[in-house]
């Protein structure tokens, strides 16, 4: 049986190492795609956030890929890790990269602890390939390897998964991308090419692995398996053309919302559409188990990018807790704190006070948990978690560069100023 | 005459001799009482503080223990029955007195005076059996002084007994008073939150329904507290209305008990109920021994008669009285003394078995309560704590909320009663222990076993504001 580490060491990493080209100073998963070569591929390879391209190599014509599936430590974000399973040392798996044509073989070797398959999400291929264990193959037991071959016949934005135990599976991260670009080049030239995944993870507070019994009372929202400020932004020149390429293999619709722009809804795992039927919005559900991709100008700023469900972009919150919106504790708090001397009363103005608790740390909240909210911006803190990550663009950024380029230097009277801090301020016109 | 002569000596010398032998200790056999106390581990006070004296400070379990000495009624009850044992053995080392006669006889024959006959008339047969009785008197104050020392002993161990008790019904108590106080606390939270429109009328019952029982459970421990105090005040042999205090220390369990074997062979030695009943059957077989020889003497008197005769002539010579066993033998007596003793064989027994089974079972009572204590020290107490601390945690991250908090502090407050009732259930397994072995078990020397509570100045109000203004 070959080991993940004998893998990695006996095959690829030569070929790794090639891709990864510069690797940012905040990356936390080691290998990634570089900044695209130009054209040199025939195609603009995408970038994966947090995430990485699996390298391929070439076997009399046919591009040879190998998925390990595998248990892995993955992190949520810094300091807050789970056992997840994954593909090849991350959740997600590497994403698989081809054009339209290729025949393509992908090695499958098994080291979880009970059988998988893997199925290629909307991809079209004989039945015998389609990956779904017991109509469409056996399953791969633990320890054997299995070869998936076909050509690609389509192009566009795909996902994989495994189609055995699937509850387990894709409920402990078991996900990746397959994205085929089309022979010949795109009809409209593409700057910059995201992809992620949604995902949704029953990891409770105070715990290391995440629950498959849990069927919509999730804990955390992930963009590629990292939730905010974990997640990597957006980065863009200005009037460039950004693609972002969202499948969602999570259990709830996602309506993803970016600000700052009328983007165009482009394609789908159906492919790039005919340019008549995009169609322009500022959200778009992306529905369980579908794929959407949307393009647009890129416009210079820091611009917000995220699910619109409030709390899919929150990090671990209580479901139904005492609601202490209003609530005067004066006197009692004081009262309780002779018993609980840790005790403190929260949430009478809100919830906005939050963060500057669990940011100041001095209530410790439970181990390994992430606060609901987090993230500092250049004028206070975000209050955000989850899906929820920043589009950057700039004017003077180089065409390869993808490094975070810091936060956003508003020209001068185009920032939201205080003109006066008192209630009585001005006539508002109120209903009355 | 040579007869005479050893006659009144025998009469005169013998008795007085006897009787020496048999002198009632002029304490009544207290100082033997104390000895056969204070070998069980108990400290008799011989010039021990006074009463006053003892009562100023908080009580020990051992000053309790010079109290109920000094002060418990019964005890002198107990001790005043050495009176009874003592007035045995004096009576036992005593012969009957002897009888005296006389009479002076008119002849009706002319000229012949009057008969004059002086007598004096001992019994005999006291003056065999008096060596037999006598030892068989101290025998059987020795086994009243036994049986007396056990009497204060039981009272002993039951003031010990009720101590801790008392103890634990204080501590526990305290624990009661915060639960209620935490019940109180999430009512007057649920008033805030239903005023703000928070929770429904539901919520609100429910939160004064469980302080309501915690408000019962309270005053059912207030109850529970005097009936200790009460039955500790009677074995003091005090007031319930006196200013007297205990001190509410427990400590923990020593590290280990006295092997079983040895507790067994203690209790054989010391349990002093055995002591007195073996003694007793000792006095039994002894009377027996004596009833089968007594049994043929029957009554037996020696006598001296001095007779001036109607016609002057004196004559004077001893006389003797012998019962003959011609239709009684006494054999009743002998049958009477074997039942006796039979009975008291069998009693011995089965007291034997008693004593080691229930210092079998008292030791398991102990190794039981010793048990529990260490799940409550080990596991429960630390798991409970935890339990609040990582609520407490998520409620810091508004994972859960305060009436959660306050419900898992009640569940750890349940917890911290259970385990100083169970500190308290050893102390009294132990002294149940003492009682079965007959000898007090050596004195704790555990740390004090304290439950945390946090000090009122964490109760300052620091972030009630927080939210309101950047």
């Amino acid at each position: 049986m070959t080991s993940r580490r004998t893998f990695l060491k006996g095959t690829s990493v030569g070929a790794m190492v090639a891709a990864v080209g510069s690797v940012s100073a905040k990356a936390q998963d080691a290998p990634r795609s570089s900044a695209p070569p130009s054209q040199a591929r025939g195609y603009r390879p995408v970038r994966t956030l947090n995430g990485w391209t699996l390298p391929f190599v070439m076997k009399n014509g046919v591009k040879e890929f190998h998925l390990v599936a595998e248990e892995v430590e993955h992190e949520f974000a810094p300091g807050f890790t789970a056992k997840c399973w994954g593909y090849n040392g991350s959740t997600p798996g590497p994403t698989i990269e081809a054009i339209e044509g290729d025949r393509v073989r992908i090695l499958v070797t098994n080291c979880l602890p009970e059988h998988t398959t893997i199925h290629w999400h909307g991809l079209l291929l004989p039945s015998g390939m389609d990956g779904v264990g017991g109509l469409n193959q056996p399953q791969i037991k633990p320890g054997e390897t299995f070869a998936y071959e076909f050509t690609l016949k389509q192009h566009g934005s795909h996902m994989y998964h495994p189609h055995a135990d699937e509850m387990t599976q894709m409920a402990v991260g078991m996900m990746g991308m397959f994205i085929i670009h089309p022979r010949g080049g795109e009809t409209v030239t593409i700057d910059r090419d995201y992809c992620f995944l949604l995902h949704n993870w029953a990891l409770h507070p105070g715990t290391y692995r995440p629950d498959p019994s849990i069927m919509q009372e999730f804990d955390l929202w992930t963009f590629n398996s990292k939730v905010f400020p974990a997640i990597d932004p957006i980065v863009a020149r200005s009037g460039e053309r950004v693609r972002l390429r969202i499948g969602n293999l999570s259990m709830w619709n996602h309506p993803i919302h970016v600000h700052g722009v009328q983007y165009f809804v482009t394609g789908s795992d159906g492919g790039r559409w005919p340019q008549r039927q995009w169609r322009a919005e500022t959200t778009e559900i992306v529905s369980v188990g579908q794929l959407r991709d949307i393009e647009f100008t890129a416009v210079p700023g820091d611009w917000a990018m995220h699910c619109h469900m409030a709390h899919h972009t929150m990090n671990a919150m209580g479901h139904g807790i005492p609601n202490t919106l209003g609530v005067d504790q004066t006197g009692v708090e004081a009262e309780i704190r002779k018993l609980l001397p840790g005790y403190m009363a929260m949430g009478e103005h809100g919830m906005a006070e939050h963060q500057e608790h669990t940011d100041a740390g001095h209530h410790p909240g439970p181990a390994n948990t992430i606060p609901m909210m987090t993230g500092t911006g250049p004028y206070g803190n975000i209050e955000m978690g989850g899906m929820f990550t920043v589009v950057k663009v700039r004017n003077d950024l180089g065409r390869r560069d993808y490094d975070d380029p810091g936060w956003y230097d508003a020209p001068k009277g185009t920032v939201a100023r205080r003109v006066s801090d008192d209630p009585d301020f001005g006539n508002p016109v109120r209903k009355t | 005459m040579v007869s005479t002569k050893y006659f009144w000596r025998i009469c005169c010398l013998l008795p007085l001799g006897l009787a020496g032998c048999t002198t009632v200790p002029s304490d009544l056999g207290r100082a033997d009482v104390d000895a056969l106390i204070a070998e069980r581990g108990w400290s008799v006070p011989t010039q021990g503080p006074r009463l006053d004296a003892l009562l100023t400070e908080p009580l020990t379990p051992d000053a309790a223990i010079q109290v109920v000495l000094i002060n418990n009624p019964g005890l002198q009850a107990s001790l005043a029955r050495l009176g009874f044992g003592a007035a045995d053995v004096y009576a036992a080392g005593r012969l009957s007195n002897p009888s005296f006669s006389a009479g002076w006889l008119d002849s009706d024959a002319v000229g012949e005076g009057t008969q004059r006959t002086l007598g004096v008339a001992l019994p005999f047969a006291d003056l065999l059996t008096l060596p037999a009785r006598a030892g068989m008197a101290k025998a059987e104050f020795a086994a009243l002084k036994s049986s007396v020392a056990g009497e204060v002993i039981a009272t002993l161990t039951d003031a010990e007994i009720a101590f801790y008790r008392h103890v634990a019904d204080r501590r526990v108590q305290d624990i009661r008073v915060r639960r209620a106080t935490a019940a109180a606390l999430a009512v007057e939270l649920a008033a805030r939150f239903h005023a703000a429109g928070n929770i429904n009328d539901r919520e609100l019952a429910e939160q004064r329904a469980a302080a309501a029982e915690a408000q019962l459970e309270r005053l059912e421990g207030a109850a529970r507290v005097q009936a200790s105090r009460a039955r500790l005040a009677a074995l003091l042999g005090l007031s319930t209305a006196g200013g007297w205090q205990v001190e509410l220390a427990l400590a923990a369990p020593p590290e280990q008990e006295r092997p079983l074997a040895e507790l067994e062979a203690l209790a054989r030695q010391q349990r002093l109920d055995l002591v007195a009943a073996r003694a007793e059957a000792d006095v039994l077989a002894q009377r027996l021994g004596v009833t089968r020889w007594s049994r043929w003497l029957g009554d037996i008197e020696l006598g001296y008669e001095r007779e001036r005769e109607t016609d002057g002539a004196r004559l004077r010579g001893p006389t003797v009285d012998l019962e003959i066993p011609l239709f009684n033998q006494h054999r009743d007596d002998l049958l009477v003394a074997e039942a006796t003793l039979g009975q008291a064989v069998a009693g011995l027994t089965a007291l034997t078995l008693e004593v080691e089974n229930g210092v079998r079972l008292a030791y398991a009572g102990v190794n039981n309560a010793r048990a529990r204590v260490a799940v409550y020290r080990d596991n429960l107490i630390p798991a409970q704590a935890d339990v609040v601390a990582r609520t407490q945690e998520q409620v810091n991250f508004m994972l859960t909320g305060v009436f959660e908090l306050l419900d898992v502090k009640r569940d750890e407050l349940a917890a911290q009663e259970g385990y100083l009732q169970s500190v308290s259930d050893y102390w009294i397994a132990r002294a149940e222990l003492g009682r079965a072995v007959g000898a007090r078990q050596p004195a704790a020397v555990g740390e004090p076993v304290e439950m945390e509570s946090p000090s009122e100045d964490a109760g300052h109000e620091h972030h009630h504001n927080h939210g309101g203004s950047p």
